[in-house]
């Protein structure tokens, strides 16, 4: 079975899943996440057009506290 | 008392980390205690859509009563494609062109990488961000980032949360010199409010800090005590501190010895 990874963790490939797919079958909002793809930024206005393909990298990144 | 960073006017010259608070609360009123209208900000990889225990709202609700900015910064990168990313990813999810910029090249003392930063400074600053690069003392490498379009600089005082305050007093002193006009922020290593004075007295424009406020026995005063050492440090830099002699010098005017006791 085809996988692509998402914050490194192996995830079922299928055909057609697109970001914003993704993010909505995790119940992450939409403005919650930031995306990159295979270390690329994804902006939210291109989630629904970028396609997963097996083997891609997927991460995702929220806000937290910082120095 | 004012100045500028990015077009933006701020009284206070202390910007402040936000990590390791004991509680939302506490951080809420360590900023309130600092005055400080700057708050840095990280961000994380995330599997689970796990909440934060409420820091983050904490930071937003205390910056929309201050009116203050939010720095968000990449820290844990090493290299300036990853910086660039994550710099993009921050900028979507805080709604800011500002960022601090951190690309490490030494996992020990956490030392910056200076080529990786210039690189990812030039691709930032292209890409129409504002670059608060964290960088070491060292001036040839100041002078690229302001040649990559850096209008600020925000050398380290001493290694990240050391707080042993400012190891090199005569490189900072140099490039406040050498750099005149461009706005320096003394960023890590600061551990006492004396330390953020002294950067103060330097004619460092600000300073930046997180752990000593944090990790503080009471981080709320500590953040009251650094406010008012860096507001100190500055009036004493525009005051203009005395000159340094190697002999005493009387400072009571006499005429001669008063009694003549034999």
């Amino acid at each position: 079975m085809s996988e692509f990874t998402l914050n490194q963790q192996p995830q079922p490939w299928r055909e057609g899943l697109s970001v914003a797919a993704l993010l909505a079958e995790q119940g992450r909002a939409a403005d919650a996440v930031a995306t990159a793809l295979n270390g690329a930024f994804v902006p939210r206005g291109r989630r629904e057009t970028t396609l997963i393909q097996p083997g891609d990298e997927l991460t995702l990144i929220q806000p937290i506290t910082g120095g | 008392m004012s100045w500028t960073l990015y077009g933006r006017t701020l009284k206070s010259r202390f910007l402040l980390g936000t990590a390791g608070y004991p509680s939302p609360d506490v951080l809420r009123q360590a900023v309130h205690a600092s005055g400080a209208q700057v708050l840095t900000v990280g961000l994380k990889r995330t599997l689970a859509a796990a909440g934060d225990n409420g820091f983050v709202a904490a930071i937003r609700e205390t910056l929309t009563a201050s009116g203050g900015h939010l720095l968000p910064n990449t820290a844990g990168c090493r290299t300036a494609r990853e910086a660039v990313t994550l710099a993009q990813m921050a900028r979507e999810l805080y709604d800011t062109t500002w960022i601090k910029l951190e690309v490490v090249g030494d996992e020990y003392t956490l030392q910056p990488d200076p080529w990786e930063l210039v690189s990812a400074a030039e691709m930032l600053v292209k890409d129409g961000f504002d670059v608060f690069p964290y960088c070491t003392d060292d001036l040839v490498t100041c002078r690229r980032l302001l040649d990559a379009g850096c209008q600020v600089l925000m050398p380290w005082g001493a290694p990240i949360g050391s707080g042993q305050g400012l190891l090199n007093p005569f490189a900072l002193r140099t490039l406040r010199e050498r750099l005149p006009g461009v706005p320096l922020i003394v960023d890590a290593g600061i551990g006492a409010p004396s330390h953020a004075a002294q950067a103060m007295e330097l004619g460092f424009d600000g300073v930046l800090l997180n752990s000593a406020v944090a990790q503080a026995g009471d981080p709320v005063c500590m953040a009251a005590a650094f406010g008012q050492a860096i507001a100190a440090g500055r009036l004493g830099y525009e005051a203009g501190v005395m000159a340094k002699q190697d002999m005493a010098v009387a400072s009571t005017p006499v005429g001669g010895r008063p009694f003549l006791i034999s």
